[in-house]
């Protein structure tokens, strides 16, 4: 597939050939893959996958033993500083300068990212930081800590946010918050998401797009949330009828109950299959990306090791 | 952004518990100095604190302003070079022991400008510690009424400390430089015990103006006063010493995989 400069330009991420060796083990091996403007894109792979050798790649941490990373069409390698400039990141864990209060790591950053002094104020609150500014980052939870690492990522008003696990470490509460952050910038400001997990499930509900990393190379991309490549999973009153719309209205075949009693579709997009339901006088109460499906595929890429 | 730069690197420092500890513990030595000087001014007394008066006639003859200012010199020489050592380490080291190196050097700012600030930080620091310790010594030893003070001796004290304090900072960059290449403190640390060991050895066998770490040391007179001061060749030798730590500290933070 050869990839013309305009494709380039419109990419959010682009890496070409991407590859990195640490003497003889290859960490990352040949990687192409893109972010659209607007796309979660969820990067998934086991521990020790190469999942975080690439995105210190991508952010100008380590240079690659080949390929590039384009951000916006500008290469990290050639031009860091201008490569960088519209993104927000998080590696791994959130750090922050414990002796400093919250105010003063934002205002650093602030300053270094020569955003205007509004920014300070805007991601304070979208955050729910404002009872904390005054605290030393040393002394906040783990929870506030990440939010204060994912609002110093925001601070500059990033097109491209890349985070590195970031529900590390954080309770399920803290985890739906985050999930709801981002879906909320990609929605409301267009802001494009490359996200790093080992946790399938979150992936899977949060990202229009799944790529699957092993050993370094990229195994697998799939659409999510009805994607042609995922399945949708419903929750009907009644099977047989509902079956019967789906395959009535949308031309879909091999449709199967789980053992839980919900279904799994295939080749369907989530938002016409619940209106074609619900269109044709099924009663719905579950829609959601069918998790088991992506989960065995997971291992069966991965070989389950 | 080199003044931004600036900014975050002094609130960091000013912040920071371990730039008051260092600043409170290097002002410990005028006040021991002092002590041994009041021992010797009055050495009825000093005798019946039996291992500080022994301790405080092997450092001085006399209790007077001559000898007190001659210790504090010496005392910038030689642990100035711990001290500027420390402060190296801390300033870049404490990037990879608290995480945050990863923040810093994905920012869109230039990474020689990041280092330069440091550098300044480390600077103002030093500086700041070399004043403390002057305006501690005389105001200590005005306290005590000691004798033998004149104004040209103040002068030259004050000369001497003008001309240590630069040189000490120049030592800087070294230990920076092993910092960030080791990526913490222990690195920067060893290297700071090896350089004084390894001067110590030098500075025995004459070749202490060559050797950067015995520069300074030698420059504040602990060889005695029949040793003649380093000359040319050695200022030369500490300046390519920090160009070459500034060059190293630099290329490592820009090219280096930045691993935590």
């Amino acid at each position: 597939m050869t990839i013309d400069q305009d494709d380039r330009d419109r990419m959010a991420l682009q890496t070409e050939k991407l590859t990195r060796r640490f003497g003889e083990i290859r960490a990352v091996d040949g990687l192409d893959l893109s972010v659209r403007p607007g796309e979660i894109y969820g990067f998934l792979g086991r521990n020790g996958a190469g999942k975080t050798t690439t995105i210190r790649m991508m952010l100008g941490l380590i240079r690659p033993t080949a390929g590039r990373v384009l951000l916006f069409g500008v290469d990290v390698a050639r031009e860091r500083r201008e490569a960088v400039r519209p993104v927000g990141c998080l590696v791994e864990t959130a750090t922050a300068y414990a002796s400093l209060t919250v105010r003063e790591n934002l205002e650093i950053q602030r300053r270094l990212t020569g955003s205007p002094r509004e920014s300070f104020d805007r991601v304070v609150a979208m955050f729910r930081l404002s009872e904390f500014t005054e605290r030393r980052a040393g002394t906040l939870s783990l929870g506030n800590k990440q939010r204060l690492a994912l609002a110093r990522a925001l601070i500059s008003g990033p097109r491209l946010l890349i985070l590195d696990e970031p529900a590390n470490s954080l309770d399920p509460a803290g985890i739906v918050e985050i999930r709801g952050t981002l879906r909320r910038f990609r929605d409301e400001e267009g802001i494009s998401v490359f996200v790093s997990s080992h946790n399938l499930s979150e992936i899977a509900v949060l990202a229009d797009r799944i790529g699957i990393i092993h050993r370094g190379r990229l195994v697998e991309e799939m659409k999510v949330n009805g994607g042609e490549s995922g399945a949708v999973e419903i929750g009907v009153s009644d099977n047989r009828s509902a079956v019967r719309i789906i395959e009535d209205r949308l031309g879909l075949r091999g449709i199967v109950e789980t053992a839980s009693g919900t279904l799994l579709v295939r080749g369907g997009e989530a938002a016409s299959i619940a209106r074609a339901v619900v269109d044709g006088g099924g009663s719905l109460h579950l829609l959601r990306p069918a998790v088991d499906n992506l989960e065995s595929r997971f291992l069966q890429i991965t070989g389950g090791e | 952004m080199y003044l931004s730069n600036l900014y975050a690197e002094l609130l960091k420092l000013r912040r920071s518990p371990i730039s008051w500890i260092l600043l409170l513990a290097f002002g410990f030595g005028p006040v021991v100095a002092a002590t041994f000087m009041l021992i010797l001014m009055h050495p009825e007394t000093g005798q019946r604190l039996g291992l500080i008066a022994s301790k405080a006639h092997l450092a001085a003859a006399n209790g007077d302003w001559p000898a007190y200012l001659s210790m504090i010199g010496q005392m910038m020489g030689i642990g100035g070079v711990i001290i500027i050592g420390f402060v190296g380490t801390y300033v870049f080291g404490r990037e990879y022991t608290e995480g945050t190196a990863k923040n810093l050097l994905t920012l869109p700012i230039r990474r020689g400008s990041l280092v330069a600030a440091k550098f300044a930080v480390c600077a103002i620091w030093y500086a700041v510690i070399g004043i403390w310790i002057y305006a501690e010594t005389f105001l200590l030893g005005s306290l005590l009424g000691m004798p033998g003070y004149t104004p040209a001796l103040a002068r030259d004290a004050l000369l001497q400390g003008l001309r240590l304090v630069p040189e000490t900072m120049l030592l800087v960059t070294a230990p920076a430089w092993i910092a960030v290449a080791s990526k913490g403190f222990l690195g920067p640390f060893g290297f700071t015990v090896a350089t004084l060991l390894l001067g110590t050895a030098l500075g025995a066998t004459g070749w202490g103006p060559w050797f950067p770490w015995t520069i300074v040391p030698l420059d504040s007179g602990m060889a005695g006063p029949d040793v003649p001061l380093p000359g040319i060749g050695a200022k030369i030798v500490l300046l390519f010493t920090c160009a070459a730590g500034w060059f190293l500290t630099w290329r490592t933070f820009d090219r280096s995989d930045n691993l935590q």
